[in-house]
């Protein structure tokens, strides 16, 4: 038995997601190795709502297992792009929310359409984040969060966001372009912005 | 001044670094997710004769006896969990797309014999639908936010929706313009197919819904698919007040949404059907199966003691967690006319009064 185990230890993302078909227990093999990764990334961008997110991505995943390209060793970049699309089908459904409350005259003194974005919000990004990342449009913000915070290469970025590598390039050098030219515009010193590890500055953290 | 490079380094050092999942997160979302894979995988099973790799990726299509057996005893386990964690509801929904193998569920044919009753319905006068709305605010779980308005809709047949806060002040509504918010689109898909199964409705909903929902509703899991249709359908049903044969289609497309349960009462002297759903987005399902007691769980049979012990697999303390509430969200519909007469959901209680006017009357042009 314990053989068994150190031998499915040992193999590729693609190898469990294959066997996974046959045995679909086994995709629970693929959520232990990457549920941290994928909560993290989830919370880092939705907040509070990236726990339900992230468990989400690994049941869109289980259904989607017999598309996975097997050439690809490590789901990693994968399973980072389905969060992705559900991160932003998330974000949409603030945005829908905020319109419905938009629509009623509450006239009760206080502004549900604020209240309800402000709930969203605080489960997002904070204020110097939001400022800073202001502009860059939505596919270039994913494919540069998912390089600045989550360590993808541009080739793993291009395969969690389904698109050419080249693609991805222009991408995050205009985000990057416009990022540079916000923080400035902020008087976001060099100093600030190369400050030691574990001073991170005006931002804020989940807890 | 940010030169290259810093603004990466900026960027990183920004990242939000919460805390690692809990034992808690990482229990009931492993568990979710078996939960899942054992329920598609029971389905796509009951085809013997495909081959498990091809099965996976296969439509959940057949039809017979043996898949109606598996699905009830399906049911049976789900509703003896529910009843461990003091759940209650007449009838357990099931997930969308096995629909067509099975047969509706109870829950779904109580909403498709209400689609039949006003299909037959006598025409109404007037060009308008008028929607009085009462809405009232309290605190409840995740909302702070109380108080009290009310709202009234105006839409047009044509298509055009205008709104003022009451009836009287919809003259000055319209003055103002049309609201940009129409359902016209589905109403059209809807009167089109009028007469289509559930599913096939559904799918067509779907699509004509799809622009007002950022263009990729067709694609999304389905339980947000769910909540489009849910959300969405609430407007719809009160619009489509006139139009019996788009009343019964949306009514059919309402009865594929996944957990639907109904419950016949008596609002306002009417009889009535009180249609509910679950917001299946929410970790609340998982985490009642998790935290059902072992008694509970015996009873349900070999199904239940599986998602146990792969509950316990998971690390969940499964015997430990408290039962939450459900995130329960019920529509009530008058159960001859299929009129809207509430809705309710956590902190927020609407009352509707749905009437044909001449649009006229309120300054339309």
């Amino acid at each position: 038995m314990s053989t068994r185990i150190q031998s499915f230890s040992m193999e590729t993302d693609a190898v469990v997601v294959e066997r996974s078909l046959r045995a679909p227990e086994a995709f629970g093999e693929l959520f232990d190795r990457h549920w941290d990764s994928v909560y993290r990334y989830c919370r880092s961008r939705a907040g509070d709502a990236g726990e339900d997110l992230a468990a989400e991505t690994f049941k869109l995943a289980f259904d989607r297992r017999a598309s996975y390209d097997v050439d690809r060793a490590d789901a990693r970049p994968w399973l980072l792009g389905l969060a992705t699309n559900l991160i932003r089908n998330h974000l949409r459904g603030c945005q829908r929310g905020r319109r419905a409350l938009q629509r009623l005259d509450v006239g009760t003194g206080e502004d549900h359409a604020d209240a309800a974005m402000g709930r969203a919000e605080a489960a997002l990004l904070g204020p110097a984040l939001a400022q800073a990342l202001d502009g860059i449009p939505e596919a270039d913000r994913d494919a540069l969060l998912l390089m600045a915070w989550h360590d993808l290469s541009y080739a793993e970025v291009a395969e969690a966001l389904d698109v050419p590598l080249g693609t991805v390039r222009s991408r995050i050098s205009r985000a990057r372009l416009r990022l540079r030219g916000r923080l400035n515009q902020l008087g976001v010193t060099r100093e600030a912005a190369t400050r030691p590890e574990g001073d991170t500055g005006p931002g804020r953290a989940h807890s | 001044m940010i030169e290259e490079t810093d603004e990466l380094r900026w960027l990183k050092d920004q990242e939000p670094h919460g805390a690692p999942p809990a034992a808690e997160a990482t229990g009931w979302a492993r568990t979710s997710l078996l939960l899942h894979a054992q329920r598609s995988s029971e389905l796509v099973c009951l085809d013997s004769r495909r081959k498990p790799e091809d099965a996976a990726s296969a439509p959940r299509r057949s039809s017979g006896a043996v898949k109606r057996g598996r699905r009830w005893k399906a049911a049976a386990a789900a509703a003896a969990v529910l009843a461990a964690a003091a759940v209650a509801a007449v009838a357990i929904g099931v997930p969308h797309g096995d629909s067509d193998l099975l047969g509706p569920a109870p829950a779904s044919a109580a909403v498709l014999t209400l689609a039949q009753k006003v299909q037959v319905a006598p025409a109404l006068k007037g060009d308008a639908t008028l929607v009085l709305h009462t809405n009232v605010l309290t605190a409840g779980p995740g909302t702070s936010i109380t108080g009290s308005f009310k709202g009234a809709d105006l839409h047009l047949d044509d298509g055009r929706y205008f709104y003022a806060a009451t009836a009287k002040g919809l003259p000055e509504g319209v003055e103002a313009g049309p609201v940009d918010y129409s359902l016209k689109a589905v109403m059209d898909a809807m009167s089109a197919d009028a007469n289509a199964d559930p599913q096939t409705a559904r799918a067509a909903y779907l699509k004509a819904v799809n622009p007002l929902y950022g263009g990729d509703t067709e694609h999304e899991p389905g339980w947000q698919q769910d909540n489009v249709i849910w959300v969405s359908g609430i407007d719809l049903l009160g619009m489509a007040y006139v139009r019996p044969d788009v009343l019964a289609a949306t009514l059919r497309v309402l009865s594929t949404v996944d957990g639907v349960t109904v419950n016949h009462i008596t609002f306002g002297g009417h009889d009535a059907l009180a249609i509910s759903m679950k917001d299946p987005g929410s970790k609340a399902w998982a985490k009642i199966i998790a935290s059902a007691p072992p008694q509970a769980t015996a009873a349900a049979g070999k199904a239940a003691d599986e998602k146990k012990a792969a509950a316990k697999a998971a690390g969940s303390s499964s015997t430990e967690a408290q039962p939450i509430p459900p995130h329960l969200m019920t529509l009530t519909l008058d159960d001859q006319t299929g009129a809207l007469l509430q809705y309710t959901d956590i902190g927020l209680q609407v009352t509707y009064k749905v009437s044909r006017v001449d649009a006229a009357d309120y300054g339309v042009r």
